[in-house]
């Protein structure tokens, strides 16, 4: 979780209402480039380096679905040389202010729109799910997108850039097989993934889990009852043996799951926390990829050993 | 957050053990809203029926002394205003350091919150020129400003999402769990209680303050015991219907009960009746219907128990007013076409 | 606190009684006595402090300056002995309660209160409900006790206000503008009522709007605008002279405090 450096901060901050999220500003010089979410961010302060200065405008912990922009915020917007963004309505509430900021001149650049191939989208019924990052592989391809952007913006270090990038993206793909590996030696009737909500499709796809959320690809809807009996439901009937929290999501609704399981006479446990929409205090996205994995591999893989009678360590 | 163990629990785990669903296989959507109706859906809905219910009967109680004394509108105004508490909650426990939400604390602002909107409202009526509808609109309005700034404050705070403050405005009714029907089961009783126990002396002041006064009533006592109640209706209510919503279920069961009853404790009782059938028959609902929010559906079978009342309840309904209106307007025109006497008339 | 022997005994003593709105005073330095066992108007112009003095002398608004006493006690003291009657618009006549019911909240004692008929099957509580519905007899309104109040005629209400007054048998009747939008039937009936229990030894204090009804049916009267104009026997009081320098537009208290 995010720790505030000291006990007024928080406090003092939002009374002065004038805080934008945590905004970490390098202080180089360069083109002024403002990322919405840190698997954004991240990645672009990496590639950029001493050459350009990279601000994030969500914080660790918060829930892009539901950000909503201060003025304070739109005029960092303005006053950038690049924008990068998710897209695919994951900043619903930044929309507006996002077409402005791109009429004004600014270069604004959907990331993960522009990274998805036209067969690799996914869409819910209701909407395209956004939650592209949780697939490495697509997602590896984001530096060398940030890369060229930059380049743009500062041809003289562009070599740089891309050298950078490349780099990353080495990583990710490497960490992307390991993945694919981890899951791929777990039980067949072990691969369902159940969270607070619909984030992981990308990650079901790419990883080979069956994913269902309480909520839906948005955390604007709320939960219905009719959902969570079904996957009640479904819980019972498929044996399913962990539940995962989110860092960004009220525990309500997978608490309310938890009970309705328990009623039927089923053992849920509660698999962990995952960080679904933002890193939280695993800060990067890596971290935040490798943290997740843990925690659904720990949960579900160590069931299947219990069931079938191995030492668990 | 109250564990309660689930064996206290078992006459609503026993209908769900035997695999009973919201909606099962080759069941018409009306059979499959009986069953749900007669609590033979799965262990959630029955938690969020009972919980609502239990919601709905407290809220009807006392909504019906709040409307008597003329304040209907109060619920409004403590709704919004326990949101200003429960964001300024939230911002003082991340003020002291701790991370992890608090929902008692959180619920105590609501409710503190809420309470201080009653009593200021009562305040500006009594100490000033503007008359009360006046001060309930001021003081409802200015809440629900300071409500939409206060959560605005918290959203940047570390947890703020976590914390779920955002469901307070709509409501989470899907996500009951057996401690909240627990609170619920409480309060219902606590109001019903109180309100049945005091019914005389807060007719009296609800009828003629001046003379409940003069009586020698604790008129501002009965006022706090009121604003009380009134304050920890809305405070469970904000998390089972959403600040937005728990002001009709205040307002639309005490109103309903008004168009059939002609008494006080009889009004009470049948405003309990309405708010827990409104949430009986909306929470199912929502139950049987895809991606249908339960607390809107409760508001709305509120509402139309309400808007049917109005046309067909005898005495003070649109219908029957119709009716008597025809009767009477027939017997003139008979009277005037023969030029004989008057018709035999009621003495008032 | 030193009173007069006069003040001790009086039903009603009004001692420099001051009262304000919001620093627009509505009374000013009203010193007063009621007469035992007299029916006794109070007349003046709108807004002249009349409804506010009643009030301010049973506690409900706090003066600025001066007292009320009750035999010589504080209204708190003295409260069963006084009933009162308020206007009949300050009630929401649509209310869901029975004339009895209005009654019956006029003949509990304290602790009645507390629990519901229901409950408290007892004696006492048939005990305030037969007389309760004797009281309504008494006003000629015996068949209408479980009648809806908003189902009766104005000249009813009013009764069914004095009979709530009378179940509190009460040695003092504080009434505000008890014969307002009343029939004359009513009226008679009512006068009738209360000159009957000035007979008895009950006083009458009664917030009056007409001049002529003040003069002829009233024993005493005080002109009020603002500041006490003339006390006494009503012809006496309510003369020409007196109710002209009363009704004149500048006669009012002070409109603003020094």
């Amino acid at each position: 979780m995010h720790m505030a450096p000291s006990k007024f901060l928080p406090l003092l901050a939002a009374l002065a209402l004038s805080c934008s999220g945590s905004v970490d500003a390098d202080l180089t010089e360069g083109p002024r480039v403002v990322c919405t979410t840190a698997m954004i961010g991240d990645l672009a302060r990496e590639v950029a380096g001493d050459h350009a200065s990279v601000s994030t405008l969500f914080g660790a912990d918060m829930d892009p679905h539901l950000f909503r922009p201060t003025r304070d915020d739109v005029k960092l917007l303005m006053a950038a040389d690049l924008v990068l963004y998710n897209g695919l309505h994951l900043e619903g509430y930044l929309a507006d202010a996002l077409e402005r900021v791109g009429d004004s001149g600014v270069e604004v650049i959907p990331v993960a729109e522009r990274v998805l191939l036209e067969d690799e989208r996914i869409d819910s019924e209701a909407a395209p799910d956004p939650h592209v990052w949780m697939d490495a592989s697509i997602w590896s391809r984001v530096p060398l997108l940030i890369a060229g952007a930059l380049g743009q913006q500062r041809p003289s270090a562009g070599a740089a850039f891309t050298s950078r990038a490349a780099a990353i993206e080495a990583r990710l793909l490497a960490a992307d097989e390991a993945y694919r590996g981890s899951f791929g030696a777990l039980a067949p009737d072990r691969r369902m993934l159940l969270t607070a909500h619909d984030a992981f499709r990308y990650f079901g796809r790419r990883y080979g889990l069956e994913v269902r959320g309480i909520q839906g690809v948005s955390t604007t809807s709320e939960a219905s009852l009719s959902t969570i009996e079904e996957l009640v439901n479904v819980v019972v009937e498929r044996d399913i043996p962990a539940v995962f929290f989110e860092s960004t999501v009220s525990e309500r609704n997978v608490k309310a799951l938890l009970e309705g399981a328990r009623a039927r006479g089923h053992v849920l446990r509660i698999g962990g926390v995952l960080h679904a929409d933002a890193p939280g205090d695993a800060v990067t996205y890596e971290a935040m990829l490798e943290s997740n994995v843990r925690t659904i591999l720990s949960a579900l893989g160590a069931e299947r050993a219990r069931a079938a009678g191995a030492d668990v360590r | 957050m109250l564990d309660v163990p689930c064996w206290s629990l078992a006459p609503l785990a026993s209908a769900s053990i035997t695999g009973a669903t919201a909606v099962s296989v080759g069941e018409g959507p009306l059979e499959a809203w009986v069953r749900v109706l007669s609590f033979g859906g799965g262990y959630n809905t029955n938690v969020v029926l009972l919980g609502t219910i239990l919601l709905g009967i407290s809220a009807g109680a006392v909504g019906s002394f709040a409307m008597l004394k003329g304040r209907a509108l109060v619920a409004d105004a403590v709704s919004h205003a326990s949101l200003v508490g429960v964001a300024l909650a939230f911002l003082l426990h991340a003020a002291l350091g701790q991370q992890e939400r608090s929902m008692p604390l959180l619920m105590l602002g609501a409710a503190l919150s809420g309470a201080c909107a009653v009593v200021s409202i009562e305040w500006i009526a009594r100490n000033t020129r503007l008359s009360p509808e006046t001060a309930v609109a001021t003081v409802s309005s200015a809440s629900f400003g300071a409500g939409i700034v206060a959560l605005s404050a918290t959203r940047r705070v570390s947890g703020a999402d976590r914390a779920g403050l955002d469901e307070l405005i709509f409501g989470s009714t899907a996500s009951m769990t057996s401690a909240d029907a627990l609170l619920m089961a409480v309060l219902a009783t606590a109001a019903l209680g109180a309100t049945l126990a005091l019914y005389r002396v807060l007719t009296a002041v609800a009828f003629n303050e001046r003379f409940a006064r003069s009586k020698g009533l604790p008129v501002q006592l009965l006022d706090a015991i009121l604003a009380a109640l009134v304050g920890a209706v809305a405070m469970a209510g904000l998390q089972a219907v959403g600040m937005l919503l728990v002001a009709a279920l205040l307002v639309a069961p005490a109103a309903t009960a008004r168009l059939w009853t002609t008494r006080v404790a009889p009004m009470v009782l049948v405003a309990a009746a309405a708010g827990a059938s409104a949430a009986w028959m909306g929470a199912s609902l929502s139950a049987v219907t895809p991606s249908a929010p339960a607390g809107p559906l409760i508001i709305l079978s509120a509402a139309s128990t309400f808007l049917v009342s109005l046309l067909i309840a005898p005495q003070r309904g649109v219908l029957s007013g119709w009716l008597r209106h025809r009767r009477v307007a027939a017997a003139a025109r008979r009277v005037a076409a023969v030029g004989g006497p008057r018709p035999g008339g009621d003495d008032a | 606190m030193i009173l007069r022997s006069s003040e001790a005994r009086a039903p009603l003593a009004l001692r420099s009684l001051s009262v304000a709105y919001r620093g627009v005073p509505a009374l000013w330095d009203v010193s007063w006595e009621a007469r035992e066992g007299a029916m006794t108007a109070i007349v003046g112009p709108n807004g002249a402090g009349k409804s506010t003095l009643l009030n301010a002398a049973m506690g409900g608004l706090r003066p600025l300056a001066g007292e009320a006493f009750f035999w010589g006690q504080s209204f708190a003291d003295a409260r069963s002995r006084v009933a009162y009657v308020p206007q009949r618009e300050s009630v929401d006549w649509d209310f869901p309660v029975t004339a009895l019911e209005v009654v019956e909240m006029g003949a509990a004692r304290r602790l009645d209160w507390l629990l519901p008929a229901w409950v408290r099957r007892g004696a006492a509580d048939r005990g305030h409900r037969r007389e309760a519905r004797a009281c309504l007899e008494d006003l000629g309104l015996g068949a209408f006790a479980d009648r809806p109040i908003g189902q009766l005629s104005g000249g009813q209400q009013q009764r069914v206000f004095l009979a709530r007054a009378l179940a509190q048998r009460a040695d003092l009747l504080l009434l505000d503008e008890p014969f307002a939008g009343v029939d004359s039937e009513t009226e008679d009936a009512l006068f009738q009522r209360l000159r009957q229990l000035c007979t008895e030894g009950t006083t009458v204090v009664a917030v009056h709007h007409d001049l002529e009804t003040a003069r002829s049916r009233f024993d005493d009267a005080m002109l009020l605008a603002g500041s006490v104009v003339a006390t006494g026997p009503a012809t006496e009081a309510l003369s020409e002279d007196n109710v002209q320098r009363a009704f004149a537009p500048d006669s009012r208290a002070p409109r603003q405090l020094a």
